[in-house]
């Protein structure tokens, strides 16, 4: 026989066989739900990108809070679902019968559901961090909160795995899920102590106020997290499931750690906090992580300045932060509520009249108004061209307040100048009863 | 013929809370092709799961494959070299053929090396290469059957243990599958639980009767069909021999209920 003859007649080598971890990947919801996360993460983050991410510690709080949030429930529906499979598709019988140990098949079964949530997750993260990367104007981005979110969420659909093969129920994945987003929420809700908070992976507590979390308490969330899941897996599929003690203790552990410790666990960034002055008059401050808006900052008190006109008891100085600590005679505080982005405010408008109920009514007054005072207040507050002064209790009152208003812009310069500052250093004492309307 | 017995069963007694699955059952099995036969509610299902190693026995002894698999690593073994078809055939319709069965080797613990071509093996012999990389959820309950028939076979088990497997298939598929069956008895021990007594006849090598959880007849289908008489209904002799040999079985009980045939 030729060669050519015994090439001819060789049996064709079988075809490769198909992996099983590559077959439980690509066959089943778990692609799907996936893309939905990362789709939906991404939407969530990016329609939100003129109003938040003036720092790195805002983006990535923002692109957790939505993938733990949107994810996790997400994550264990899906694992839930795919945990009930053998309950579905009556395949018990016939899997108790294989040589391959219980956690094996299980760890196998599970990895669409622990895998797909990671994979979507990260693919967000990668698009909107690639998105954003030209916006922050302050800080770094944190490469290990990706990696602890992660976790979190794979844990998360671990979990639902093993409640979906200890209730195969058709029921039980809505409900894990319904169960997963209020537990969740406990994290972002501000209802329960910072305790409780931190157990969530949703915490939105990690970054972008000013505080930064330590370190190892991405560690921390990460054995929390983790610990449970494998706990869930070796109970249910381990065949000493008493080996489920140990994660289940090193999880305990985490969590008593980080519920006690709460907000202890985060550290003021006094880099971010430390203030940016500009060299103007009156003078303007605000953190350093938000430097990039002194300008706009500057334009918004140029902008009420000027209606002071240098009155008497107008603000010498306009600075960010502190509002709830003593505040010294001729100092406006504010909080930048309506965010960053790339130097312009997200709510110029907010801040202006921030600044005018700063001027008119300051920090420590609550509580001491002065009803007789209100065509003065609504005059000063209509000079100063807020959007929108006080409402009246009565219409007198109101034709009383529009009279005094027009009294007001009908002063001479010089005169609206003395009568403003009278006012404003009245209200600076909490009681404008002895400078009546114009 | 048989030769070495392969499934060693003494007194196993089987209880579903109440009813008692199986009666203290005694029974060799050696390599060729065993029919299970039994009406309703006989037992031979809930011997064929003890026999799988997926259900639990309330006495007796069981020895598989030279194996107790009461003890752990025992189980492990004797279901490496198993081959299950389960009465109610579970699969994952997303899966195509060939990844299911390959799915079963790796649960089967296949060596990884020889996976390929016992997959492809399997296929062929059930039929089904042309359909290998078909979704299983686009093919008839015949097919379906088949692939439950390839998955048990994937690891060339030593002892392959078939609930009803012709259900669902069409008479040219029975034929091929009778034929399949007895090229696997060569070579393994094959126990076979099903209703159609034809099967039987043509197919296995031995036969056992089960009823109400004992063993009503045990011996070669030739001695089954013998045992008809021209009282007993059927319309083969097989059948004959299978309702001359319950009726025989369940007169004996009646008359003494202790005696176990």
């Amino acid at each position: 026989m030729s060669a050519a003859g015994t090439l001819a007649t060789a049996p064709p080598a079988p075809p490769a066989a198909p992996r099983v971890h590559r077959t439980e990947l690509l066959r089943g919801a778990g692609v799907w739900v996936g893309a939905v996360l990362a789709v939906s993460v991404i939407v969530a983050v990016l329609a939100r990108r003129y109003f938040l991410f003036d720092t790195w510690a805002t983006t990535q709080a923002t692109l957790r809070g939505a993938g733990l949030i949107l994810g996790g429930p997400l994550a264990l529906t899906a694992g839930c679902w795919q945990g009930g499979r053998e309950g579905r598709r009556g395949t018990g019988d016939l899997l108790a019968s294989a040589a391959r140990s219980p956690l094996r098949r299980a760890l196998t079964a599970a990895l669409p559901s622990m895998a797909w949530p990671v994979l979507g997750y990260l693919a967000a993260t990668a698009v909107c961090l690639g998105v954003l990367l030209p916006y922050p104007s302050y800080g770094h981005p944190a490469w290990h909160l990706p990696v602890v979110d992660a976790v979190a969420l794979g844990s998360l659909g671990a979990l639902g795995f093993a409640a979906g093969r200890a209730v195969p129920w058709r029921f039980s994945p809505p409900l894990v899920g319904v169960a997963g987003y209020v537990l969740l929420g406990v994290g972002v809700s501000g209802y329960t102590g910072p305790g409780t908070a931190w157990l969530s992976p949703a915490n939105k507590a990690w970054g972008g106020f000013g505080d930064v979390p330590v370190w190892w308490a991405g560690v921390l969330c990460v054995v929390w997290t983790a610990g449970l899941a494998a706990a869930a897996l070796l109970a249910g599929h381990a065949r000493r499931r008493a080996l489920a003690v140990l994660p289940l203790l090193a999880a305990v552990a985490a969590g008593s750690v980080l519920y006690g410790t709460g907000d202890g666990l985060l550290r003021s960034d006094s880099s971010a906090t430390a203030l940016v002055c500009d060299r103007g008059t009156p003078a303007v401050c605000v953190r350093a992580d938000h430097a990039g808006a002194l300008p706009a900052v500057r334009a918004v008190v140029t902008r009420i300045d000027s209606r002071l006109a240098g009155a008497p008891g107008a603000p010498v100085r306009y600075r960010e932060g502190g509002t709830g600590g003593v505040i010294p005679p001729g100092e406006v505080r504010f909080e930048l509520y309506g965010g960053v982005f790339r130097g312009r405010l997200g709510d110029p408008e907010m801040l202006y009249r921030d600044f005018v109920f700063a001027v008119t009514m300051p920090f420590g007054c609550e509580g001491s108004s002065n009803p007789a005072g209100y065509p003065a207040e609504y005059a000063v507050q209509e000079w100063l061209d807020l959007g929108r002064p006080l409402f009246a209790d009565t219409a007198a009152e109101e034709r009383h307040a529009e009279s005094a208003a027009r009294r007001l812009r009908a002063l001479a310069p010089a005169e609206r100048r003395a009568w403003l500052g009278r006012y404003l250093v009245a209200a600076r004492g909490c009681d404008t009863s002895g400078v009546p309307a114009p | 013929m048989t030769t070495e017995t392969t499934v060693h069963v003494d007194g196993l007694t089987v209880r579903h809370r109440r009813t008692t699955a199986l009666d203290a059952l005694d029974l060799r099995i050696g390599r060729g092709v065993h029919g299970l036969l039994g009406p309703n509610g006989a037992g031979k299902t809930s011997l064929i799961r003890v026999l799988a190693t997926v259900a639990p026995y309330r006495s007796g002894r069981l020895e598989l494959l030279g194996v107790d698999p009461a003890v752990p690593a025992g189980r492990t073994s004797v279901r490496r070299r198993l081959g299950y078809l389960p009465q109610e055939f579970g699969h994952y319709p997303g899966f195509t053929v060939r990844e299911f069965v390959a799915y079963m080797a790796w649960l089967k613990e296949v060596p990884k090396a020889a996976v390929p071509e016992a997959v492809e093996r399997a296929m062929e012999r059930v039929g089904l290469t042309g359909r290998a990389d078909a979704r299983i959820r686009t093919l008839s309950g015949g097919m379906v059957r088949r692939v439950g028939i390839a998955q048990a076979i994937v690891n060339d088990p030593e002892l392959l243990l078939l609930d009803e497997p012709t259900a669902g298939l069409d008479p040219e598929q029975r034929v091929e599958f009778r034929a399949l069956l007895r090229e696997l008895g060569t070579t393994s021990t094959v126990l076979v639980s099903t209703h159609l007594v034809e099967d039987v006849a043509t197919a296995c090598t031995e036969v056992t009767l089960l009823d109400e959880g004992r063993v009503a007849f045990c011996g070669t289908s030739g001695e089954l069909a013998a045992a008809g008489d021209d009282d007993a209904a059927g319309d083969s002799p097989t059948e004959r021999g299978y309702t001359a040999a319950l009726r025989r079985h369940r007169s004996a009980r009646a008359a003494s209920p202790e005696a176990a045939v």
